[in-house]
């Protein structure tokens, strides 16, 4: 009895040191996951309010007219540059 | 007999013993941790080459053949700080400092980009400051590391390691600033000037005119005179807010009702993203000069000074607008009209000041 608990003890603080060695590395390797995002222009047209967002491109800043309204025909401004979070699927 | 488990349980007993008594358990720990920082030490190499690529990409696209000497000159460029033991005149040394290293910063890439607009000029300087400031981390890490080691100093190795997740949080932070202030694209530090912005375009603009960088525009909205100023943009620049809003209010003779400033701060952890704060005092993060002028200004003509924040983290500040950020700004906006109704009578005279830099938002 007495040699079967001294063997099981050991076998218990080996097997501990190799689960916590296992989980360090593992922690220090794992990166928080980000999450993906894109960038979002928003239009907003000058004359009927009407706002449209689209993917932003290399030159959009806030202020920068683009584009005509499709309902009016009205200069649209850009109103917004901002990065939404995609859901993946 | 005794069994070859109770050997191996002895032999454990008495390494771990000496181990205790003659630090030798430090000394793997130490090498441990030292493991663990050179490797993010490398990540953060890593980061500084690839920032340095990219930047240097971008100048040979606007011409510039040779760009690596420029790029280490601006590396390793440096601002002594002024005498604080004699504080006289502090913030005018201060300020005469910050001038400086700013026309040397512009001047350099005015020299060499003559061909290139301010905005590109303007994009670039940010970005050679964001891998300047990523090197200096990472030389200040290297640092330590390698005088830890030098000495055995497990303790400096042991406060090392135990700061790198937070250091590596602000380095991520600051590499991938690095795609917004390179592309133009309005950060989370916009919030105050896009502020600024709305209420230029819900008012009616009467006048505009730029000094030093900044943008001061007379606005007649809600039935006062309003004068919105926010760096100009829509490059990388936050202007020179304070000495502006001084000057304007020298100039009207201080015959001013309100001053409000709207900044973005950072938030206290487990503050939500784009909560908005007001309270009394200029919102503005600048070393010193700005800050104090606005007081200045204020508190020689009895102006009350408030001011509205939008909280945020420091990765919602540098990267891409986020859209909680801008649907903060918004309500932000109505906050400075509920502000300026509650405290001014009409034909009233106000400062709306939106502090931070106007990338990616024009006037």
């Amino acid at each position: 009895m007495n040699e079967f608990d001294t063997n099981l003890l050991i076998m218990v603080i080996i097997l501990t040191v190799i689960i916590l060695v296992i989980q360090l590395l593992l922690e220090t390797r794992k990166k928080p996951r980000e999450p993906k995002t894109i960038t979002r222009t928003l239009l907003k047209c000058t004359s009927c309010g009407e706002t449209i967002e689209t993917n932003y491109e290399p030159g959009d800043f806030i202020g920068l007219i683009k584009g005509q309204c499709r309902k009016c025909g009205a200069p649209l401004k850009i109103t917004a540059v901002y990065d939404i979070e995609i859901t993946e699927k | 007999m005794a069994d070859w488990t109770d050997y191996i349980g002895q032999l454990i007993f008495i390494i771990f013993f000496i181990l205790m008594f003659t630090g030798v358990n430090q000394r793997v720990q130490m090498k441990i941790w030292a493991y663990d920082i050179r490797n993010k030490l490398n990540i953060i190499k890593s980061y500084v080459d690839d920032g340095r690529k990219r930047v240097a990409s971008a100048m040979r696209k606007l011409g510039i053949r040779e760009p690596d000497p420029i790029i280490n000159r601006y590396m390793d460029f440096f601002i002594i700080d002024p005498v604080d033991k004699e504080p006289i005149d502090i913030i005018r040394r201060l300020d005469h400092l910050l001038t400086t290293r700013e026309k040397v910063y512009k001047g350099l890439l005015v020299r060499e980009l003559p061909e290139a607009g301010k905005y590109e000029r303007s994009l670039l300087e940010s970005s050679l400051e964001i891998i300047g400031a990523l090197n200096s981390v990472y030389k200040t890490i290297r640092h330590y590391l390698l005088l830890g080691e030098k000495h055995n100093n497990w303790i400096l190795i042991m406060q090392l390691e135990f700061i790198m997740p937070e250091i590596m949080r602000i380095v991520e932070t600051y590499h991938k600033a690095l795609d917004p202030f390179m592309t133009g694209r309005p950060v989370g530090d916009s919030a105050g000037p896009l502020v600024a912005h709305r209420i230029m375009e819900k008012g009616e603009v009467v006048s505009k005119r730029i000094i030093e960088d900044t943008l001061v525009a007379e606005v007649r909205y809600l039935n006062r005179r309003i004068y919105v100023i926010k760096a100009e943009g829509p490059g990388s620049n936050v202007g020179k807010p304070g000495k502006v809003l001084a000057r304007i209010v020298e100039e009207l003779n201080g015959n001013i009702d309100l001053i409000i400033t709207v900044d973005a701060a950072l938030k206290l952890e487990g503050e939500e993203n784009g909560e908005i704060a007001e309270g009394v005092g200029a919102a503005i993060g600048d070393p010193g000069p700005e800050k104090i002028a606005i007081e200045r200004a204020a508190s020689k003509y009895d102006i009350p000074l408030r001011a509205i924040v939008i909280k945020m983290g420091l990765q919602e500040a540098l990267h891409t607008m986020r859209k909680e950020i801008y649907e903060a700004v918004e309500r932000a906006v109505e906050y400075v009209e509920k502000l300026i109704l509650e405290h001014t009578d009409k034909n009233s005279t106000v400062i709306v000041a939106g502090i931070g830099n106007s990338i990616g938002v024009a006037q």
